[in-house]
């Protein structure tokens, strides 16, 4: 394990929080691992006989309108939430920061024009610019990660920006400017590291969020479609039932609440670490 | 006093307009040049070539693109978002007539978080590391986490559904006597009319929508409060209040209070601003006829004037929300402030 790993585990095994979200988030993980192996059911057998049956020992979860099994469908479908999750944060990670780096290192007329693009992004509502953007491409699991990761990847540009610009007028860096390295060999030896740390911890904190954004579009239509068992969208189709058949849309709705409980609680004993005021004793 | 204030708000409009122009570009980008063939995209799935070559001359999509921006932008000038695809009907109008709707919920819900999230921010903080402590944690952190949609059904099935405290869904019943247009509240337009009946029929519907609204904010505003005031506990002027002999409840609420306020007051600005663009599941599963519901059927019939109107009016909508916090931040705390 390298040092930044050692470090990582014994922040997030300070707290009693950090504890429990840890424990939540292998619990996610194995869910999806593992689960759709602990059954002998397919996400997408159809057995007419034995729709909406209620959670019992032979459907742990109950069964849908097509009588397919729900524990095999949820614990599939944390694979798609999950990855989905963590493709959008990926994703605003890696270009957010780049770019915001790069303004930074940039002469002043591109900073000026990529920040005023980036202060436009982050003026529409996150949400509504990821529907708009979501409609405009069209329903489907794909599209709505891409739609995410633009409506987020403004804030990461900012914060990469603002660390940057801190950094870009430390004596190292000045001294490599001299030196005539070019903005990519900065970028890559000077800026990174040091910038690194904040937005990872800003991206893992991201991840709840980001499960719960997955979900919400899901569930409004423009993600995941059916029979794909992703979380939201199997909410979305519990709902026509859920008067009758709570269990239907309740298990993916609980396996959502833990997992983004589990990655929130992990995010904040992290960033929790930045701002010792909020520190509790450390147990 | 007012006079200083009102010439902060204007000062700051030519900032406005500039964001809002900026969102108009991306809106127009999105909804213009996203799509491969809007025209295909408007006339739906199996359209003959001459119904989308008729269309695309309908709405100028056969023009230069810059063409159809000046076009947008001078349509938006005049106030005019365009006509809805589906209804033919000025997506402004249409847009004003169910923004009430929703300015009322989101104002439901903002009370529901403010009361709860100070009361409840103030007792973990000042009972810190005890069991309501923890409890309370323990709580806003599911509460952050748990999806809209599943807060909204979770609510119909106990309280409407199991209990019947509460309607399913809808905004009034619409067996009641009509009630007089006045502010569109119908919360409020009911007490204005001094009708009771209507008032506890519209407070009812309120209700449970706006709880699932204000749930995961509670969780955020309680997280938030009890921060800040931790963070004022420990003042010298709180330890100097505490040390004059002033008791617990005068220290808490005059001095440490008013002074957690100020992160909180940002905070709250942005929530509401949140609340009103940020309803959409919420109206959908409650059938509130706002703003949200009306995106959402946009969305579903790929209506693109309605869908660009939207997000012109949420950006219009933030835009100011963040002037006027701005400007309540220099009243409430004057430090900062140019003399």
């Amino acid at each position: 394990m390298t040092r930044a790993a050692r470090h990582f585990w014994r922040i997030a095994l300070r707290t009693t929080a950090g504890r429990i979200g840890l424990v939540l988030v292998a619990l996610s993980l194995f869910m999806a691992i593992v689960g759709p192996l602990l059954t002998s059911y397919s996400p997408n057998a159809i057995d007419l006989s034995q729709r909406l049956s209620p959670p019992s020992a032979v459907h742990w979860f109950g069964t849908d309108e097509l009588g397919r099994d729900l524990f095999a469908r949820v614990a599939h479908g944390g694979r798609y939430s999950i990855l989905a999750a963590l493709a959008v944060v990926a994703l605003t990670l890696v270009v957010g920061s780049a770019v915001g780096a790069l303004a930074a290192l940039s002469p002043r007329p591109v900073e000026f024009a990529i920040m005023r693009v980036t202060d436009i992004l982050l003026s529409i509502p996150a949400l509504v610019l990821a529907l708009a953007l979501a409609a405009a491409l069209g329903p489907g699991l794909l599209n709505a990660i891409i739609a995410l990761s633009i409506a987020r990847i403004p804030t990461y540009i900012r914060i990469a920006r603002n660390q940057s610009i801190v950094l870009r007028g430390q004596a190292f860096m000045q001294a490599a400017w001299l030196y005539g390295a070019p903005p990519s060999y900065r970028f890559v030896k000077h800026l990174a590291p040091n910038i690194a740390p904040v937005l990872l911890t800003q991206a893992l904190a991201d991840m709840g969020g980001m499960m719960l954004a997955i979900a919400a579009v899901g569930f409004i239509g423009l993600g995941a479609q059916p029979p794909t068992p992703e979380w939201g969208a199997l909410a979305a189709s519990g709902r026509l039932f859920f008067l009758e058949c709570w269990w239907y849309a309740a298990f993916p709705a609980l396996a959502i609440i833990g997992s983004a409980t589990g990655f929130n609680l992990v995010g904040d004993a992290l960033r929790d670490l930045a701002d010792p005021r909020t520190q509790s004793e450390a147990r | 006093m007012v006079g200083r204030h009102f010439y902060q708000l204007m000062r700051r409009l030519p900032g406005i307009a500039l964001t809002l122009i900026g969102a108009v570009v991306v809106t127009f980008i999105i909804a213009r040049l996203i799509p491969a063939d809007p025209a295909r995209l408007i006339a739906g799935d199996g359209a003959s070539e001459r119904v989308i070559a008729q269309i695309r001359a309908e709405y100028g999509l056969d023009k230069p693109v810059t063409t159809q921006f000046v076009q947008y932008l001078s349509d938006l000038a005049h106030g005019n978002l365009g006509l809805s695809l589906r209804s033919g009907e000025p997506v402004l109008n249409e847009l004003l007539r169910v923004a009430p709707a929703t300015f009322e919920l989101a104002l439901a819900a903002l009370i529901l978080i403010v009361l709860f999230g100070m009361a409840l921010g103030s007792w973990s903080a000042l009972t810190k590391d005890r069991l309501s402590d923890q409890l309370i944690r323990a709580l806003s952190a599911i509460a952050i986490s748990t999806p809209t949609f599943w807060t909204a059904m979770f609510f119909v099935l106990v309280f409407a559904a199991a209990l019947s405290w509460a309607p399913l869904n809808g905004r009034f019943d619409p067996t009641l006597p009509a009630l007089p247009q006045v502010t569109g509240l119908r919360t409020l337009d009911a007490l204005l009319s001094g009708r009771l009946d209507a008032f506890g029929d519209a407070l009812a519907h309120l209700i449970l929508p706006a709880a699932t609204l204000a749930f995961a904010n509670i969780g955020l505003t309680t997280r938030l409060v009890r921060t800040a005031m931790l963070d004022t506990l420990t003042q010298d002027y709180v330890r100097r209040a505490r040390s004059a002999g002033l008791s617990e409840w005068k220290v808490i609420t005059a001095y440490a209070l008013p002074n957690a306020m100020i992160p909180f007051l940002t905070a709250t600005g942005l929530m509401f601003a949140d609340l009103i663009v940020g309803a959409i599941i919420t109206e959908m599963i409650f059938g509130w006829p706002g703003l949200g519901a009306y995106t959402l059927e946009a969305i579903a019939g790929l209506d693109f004037p309605a869908i660009m109107g939207f997000t012109v009016f949420a950006a219009l909508i933030y835009a100011f929300v963040n002037a006027l916090i701005d400007i309540a931040n220099g009243v409430i705390d004057p430090r900062g402030q140019r003399p």
